[in-house]
């Protein structure tokens, strides 16, 4: 199961989630690798019609409302202002998304990298998913399938850093813009969640995540203050893929 | 060379100098070319056409943008081209030039009377000629153009562009035949003109039209066909559409319908199209619709929709027709297909229906229905499909914005914000919730709350601009012009101020909404400066135009040109100009009648404040001048010219308010005629100006439009009252007014029961209690008002919160205003005020100014804490 040392494919940016190909749905209602069977469509199994169109567009400063917004709806956590800054940074630009359905915000994923240069065993570079909200009319559509599939693909496979602004306007005042070095591909995720929320966890073990420990006393400002640890130490075998990046 | 005049012979050494000036002129070597001319003048100081380049040349080496010293030497060039034309007063360079500057000062009266002198005294000139008949048609002198443009095709009879230009002269002259026949001529003589293939398409489209437009309907149709044989033009577009139209024209009706079959196959959602094919059917659906026919009308519209299963068009029009269970079967079907399909502009699109009262109330219970449907997580289609979530999203929108709507007989907002609060737990991340909230709240009279709303909206995308405009309009209605700039300016230019670059901008709605704004506040100079900055937008659209005379022309853009000239011709017809005008002239006439209003009354507390800022200006002031001194550049003449007028001051203390208001009112007289707010404003200024007839011609108009308006009706009582009172009316005057007044109301009308009357007839429309009331106080002249009919003025008033009389939240607040100013006590104002609130509760604009203070503040220092996402652009 050790990470074999491939070259990295050749970082392109991708259009996929973009207004010109909106992402299918269907395409995430089963999971990849051994949750194959699970069906996330909803239980009826009547169909959404007209099909809506979903995307997914990167966190900006401009739309840090839009994301504070669906963040306070959806998670009993108030974060702080730093939190916002820090999900802003654009070596994650290509993890952390806002999805859209139908033209309307509806969803956010928000993560960071722990160890990320670390080459241990003992701390392997790991993502770990801070937020996943989705609003509430909005679930059991495997939009948030589509945020942490996407993130973890984005995690597997590092996007090239968008280019630097141009930021002719400011003049040279501001300091030169620095070009971000591309990541080096993360392959085990991680995620916390509230002891007693089984529909978390489920969702998470679907997407192949596994239950490891409790920690202690993780929410100081909820019952219950435990959570579950989910750990998936295999990216590339949840997204069902080869070592050599064939699917 | 012997017919040169004895005053402009030079010596050859001057004449070679000349010369030189010429060309250094022409080579943009503006320097030299003034060391020449004055070389020349030190000898010949009397020489007017050295004297006329020398103003050209300084002229031309003006800056841009103008600075202080331009501005010195600018006038300089002015009276040196007034002295050269009387040094030579038959130099053709001497008026060319005083025509030129004419022009750059865009007095296009003088230039035009410049150019005609000098074109006498050098009639072939042709550049001077090009130039004479740009002027002619700007200043719409149509017949000179013409007579201009028949001598310049006699001087250059081989060049295109004198042919047609003279075709679209004669046009524009309203000349068809000549111009068309010019045209045949043209074709004739000029075999190889050299045209492109689409020039010669604009011209042959544009000569159709004028065939059209003459009536000869069967030579625009041959012109037509052989243009599509000869390959000229394509069946594309506007061909086909003017086919259809002639072939109609000629009551060959089945083939114009085929014709307009095939254009609704080129592109099913255009509306006309199908206007045009159902009247090759005869219905004028735009006119009227009888109801026999309107079964046929909708199976026709049917057919189509059936072919072409994604067009909205066919639809949509089947909803202005059909009636009854046909509609509402229709009109679910479009709601359906619109609310899953999430298109936010549905509530628009349909609102047009709202014309009728009864299509508005089956579209409300359709939305209704949906709703309940939707909120059981039930489909909308006979299959087990589900709506998508977002569907009831847009249902609760759409209602909310139906149950506020203002043609709504019984307006509910609590209903509409309750809906709206719903939207919000359902999805709280669309904008367009916030904003319906905000307009619902802005109808409800909570113009704070509203502004809250949009608020919460634009933080929502701090980068989506119309969002930032919406919201600085809201925080500009309810008076916080700072936060509204705040707002703006996060989009503006940021070296100079955001209003200046808006104003640069031509930003029509910042300059009429900050003009309301400071007029509500008081501040009457800022809110002139506003609306006459606007009407100045306005003088430049219209001097814009100049340079489209010679550039269409050459491009061979005919009929764009041609509806451009239509166009500049009803320019200031456009809403913005009739809003800021009339507000404009409002504020006019109440510093005729209050001129203490010119001066400001500033409380201790805004005085210091205005020191303050005064001392902060000065001091930034230095801070620049150091800095630029310290860089060396900019000494005080180089500077760009400063606003003359800050303040708007100068405005405010015009001592002619009168005829700047009129100068504002005299091309609504021309272009808004059918509006009847024209008449009753203008009334207002010609009978402060003691113009009676004129005045009295204002009633007449007004009255020939809506007999029954409110301020048509308080004002013949006021224009009765004022007449009788004048003591030495002048004999036409009264001639006139005795034999034509009787036509507005009987001569011996008693006015108390013309006023009842007026009441008893309107009793429920809140526009018609505030005239009445205002007739109550025309009625008794004496000032201040008794008491006794200032009771009845009240009783009046209080008729706007009865139940039967649909909240007007605008007329209430003119009502109170009518009281402040007939000096009523205050205790009965407030009496009053607690009479409105208690019928629109949530009006904001009926707390006592106290409690409205403290809510800004509270709302603006929530913003503070609220606003931690700025823009970053």
């Amino acid at each position: 199961m050790a990470p074999a040392t491939v070259a990295a494919p050749a970082p392109k940016y991708t259009t996929t989630g973009t207004v010109s190909s909106p992402l299918d749905l269907e395409s995430f209602a089963s999971a990849k690798g051994e949750h194959e069977t699970v069906r996330l469509t909803s239980a009826k199994g009547s169909q959404i019609r007209p099909k809506p169109k979903v995307t997914l567009t990167s966190l900006t400063v401009n739309n840090s409302g839009t994301l504070r917004k669906l963040n306070s709806v959806v998670i009993p956590i108030v974060y702080s202002d730093k939190f916002y800054k820090d999900v802003l940074d654009p070596s994650l630009d290509d993890i952390n998304k806002i999805v859209y359905y139908a033209d309307i915000p509806v969803g956010a994923i928000c993560c960071r990298f722990d160890n990320q240069a670390s080459t241990s065993k003992e701390k392997p570079p790991t993502l770990i998913i801070l937020t996943l909200a989705v609003l509430a009319p909005y679930r059991s559509q495997s939009l948030g399938s589509a945020l942490l599939l996407s993130a973890l693909k984005a995690s597997l496979h590092p996007a090239p850093p968008p280019p630097p602004l141009n930021d002719a306007k400011a003049g040279n005042k501001a300091p030169a813009p620095v070009t971000l070095k591309p990541r080096k591909p993360v392959n085990r995720a991680m995620a916390h969640v509230q002891v007693g929320n089984e529909d978390a966890k489920r969702f998470y073990e679907r997407l192949g995540f596994k239950e490891t420990e409790v920690v202690k006393d993780y929410y100081s400002k909820m019952q219950p203050r435990d959570a579950i640890l989910m750990v998936c130490e295999d990216i590339r075998a949840a997204l069902g893929e080869q070592a050599n990046g064939d699917t | 060379m012997s017919n040169i005049p004895k005053h402009r012979q030079l010596p050859d050494k001057e004449n070679r100098l000349f010369k030189e000036l010429l060309t250094q002129y022409e080579y943009k070597q503006y320097k030299k070319g003034l060391k020449a001319a004055d070389t020349i003048l030190k000898k010949f100081p009397n020489h007017g056409e050295t004297i006329a380049l020398k103003a050209l040349t300084l002229h031309s080496s003006l800056p841009f943008p103008m600075t202080v010293a331009g501005l010195t030497k600018q006038e300089e060039a002015e009276s040196l081209a007034r002295l050269a034309v009387k040094k030579d007063i038959t130099s053709h360079i001497t008026w060319h030039v005083l025509g030129i500057l004419a022009k750059t000062r865009k007095d296009w009266d003088e230039a035009t009377r410049a150019f005609a002198m000098a074109r006498k005294q050098d009639s072939e000139n042709i550049p001077l000629m090009r130039d004479s008949i740009a002027l002619y048609l700007h200043t719409r002198q149509f017949s000179q153009a013409v007579a201009a443009r028949h001598q310049h095709l006699l001087l250059r009879p081989t060049l295109r562009s004198s042919w047609t230009s003279l075709i679209i002269a004669h046009h524009l002259n309203g000349d068809m035949t000549e111009g068309i026949e010019v045209y045949d001529q043209y074709l004739g003589i000029v075999k190889n003109d050299g045209a492109t293939s689409s020039e010669k398409a604009q011209l042959l489209m544009h000569i159709i039209t004028m065939c059209m437009e003459a009536g000869q309907w069967d030579d625009a149709l041959r012109r037509l066909e052989n243009g599509l044989k000869d390959g000229v033009l394509s069946t594309r577009g506007q061909v086909t559409q003017l086919k259809a139209e002639i072939l109609m024209q000629l009551g060959r009706e089945s083939e114009s319908e085929d014709v307009w079959r095939a254009l609704i196959e080129q592109n099913p959602d255009n509306l006309s199209y199908y206007d045009g094919f159902l009247r090759t059917k005869g219905y004028e659906i735009r006119k009227s619709v009888t109801l026999d026919s309107t079964s046929k009308i909708v199976s026709l519209l049917n057919s189509f929709a059936e072919s072409y299963p994604k067009a909205l068009a066919p639809r949509r029009m089947c909803l202005d027709i059909a009636r009854g269970d046909e509609f509402r079967d229709l009109a679910r079907a479009y709601l359906v297909n619109g609310l899953e399909k999430a298109i936010p502009s549905l509530f628009v699109d349909v609102k047009g229906l709202y014309v009728d009262l009864e299509r508005m109330k089956i579209v409300g219970e359709i939305v209704e229905d949906l709703i309940q449907t939707l909120e059981k997580d039930a489909g909308l289609h006979d299959d087990d499909s589900k709506a998508p979530p977002t569907a009831l999203l847009w249902a609760y929108y759409f209602l909310a914005l139906h149950l506020a709507h203002p043609a709504h007989p019984n307006p509910s907002y609590d209903r509409s914000l309750q809906l709206l609060s719903t939207a919000l737990k359902h999805t709280p991340t669309l904008p367009e919730i916030y904003m319906a909230e905000a307009m619902v709240r802005k109808r409800a009279g909570d113009i704070l709350g509203a502004a809250k709303a949009m608020e919460e909206a634009r933080l929502l995308d701090g980068q989506d601009r119309f969002l930032n405009c919406k919201a600085a309009k809201y925080w500009l209605r309810v008076g916080e012009v700072a936060k509204a700039e705040e707002l703006t300016a996060m989009f503006t230019k940021k070296d100079i101020a955001t209003s200046q670059d808006l104003t640069d901008l031509q930003c029509l709605w910042f300059l009429q909404e900050e003009g309301d704004s400071y007029r509500a506040n008081g501040n009457l100079g800022m809110a002139l400066k506003r609306y006459q900055s606007l009407a100045t937008t306005f003088q430049d659209y219209e001097d814009d135009q100049y340079d489209f005379h010679t550039y269409c022309l050459r491009r061979m853009t005919f009929s764009a040109y041609y509806s451009l000239m239509k166009y500049e011709d009803q320019l200031r017809s456009h809403p913005a100009y009739f809003k800021a005008s009339l507000a404009a002239i409002n504020i006019y006439t109440r510093l005729h009648d209050d001129p203490s209003l010119k001066e400001e009354k500033l409380t201790a507390e805004e005085e210091a404040e205005r020191k303050k800022a005064a001392k902060k200006a000065q001091k930034a002031e230095q801070k620049a001048r150091k800095a630029a001194a310290a860089t060396g550049e900019g000494k005080k003449e180089d500077q760009p010219v400063p606003d003359e007028d800050p303040q708007g001051s100068k405005l405010l203390k015009t001592e002619t308010p009168l005829d700047e208001a009129l100068k504002l009112w005299k091309p609504l007289e021309l272009l808004a005629s059918s509006r009847i707010e024209t008449w009753t404003t203008g009334y207002q200024i010609y009978i402060r100006k003691k113009l009676y007839l004129a005045a009295f011609k204002c009633l007449l108009q007004a009255h020939d439009i809506d007999p029954r308006d409110p301020n048509l009706h308080w004002e013949i009582i006021h224009f009765k009252q004022t007449v009788s009172a004048v003591p030495d009316l002048a004999e036409p005057v009264k001639m006139t007014t005795d034999q034509l007044l009787p036509s507005l109301i009987p001569s011996d009308a008693d006015l108390a029961a013309y006023n009842a009357n007026l009441l008893s007839q309107h009793s429920s429309s809140p526009a018609h209690i505030l005239g009445a009331a205002k007739g109550l106080s025309e009625l008794d002249t004496t000032r201040p008002i008794p008491s006794s009919s200032l009771q009845a003025i009240e009783s009046t008033l209080s008729r706007l919160a009865a139940h039967d009389v649909p909240p007007s939240v605008a007329i209430m607040s003119s009502a109170l205003k009518l009281m402040k100013e007939l000096g009523a006590p205050i205790s009965s104002i407030d009496s009053l005020r607690d009479t409105y609130k208690s019928r629109v509760p949530l009006a904001s604009v009926f707390e006592s100014d106290e409690e409205l203070k403290r809510r800004r503040r509270e709302a603006l220092e929530g913003e503070e804490v609220a606003n931690g996402v700025k823009p970053d652009l």
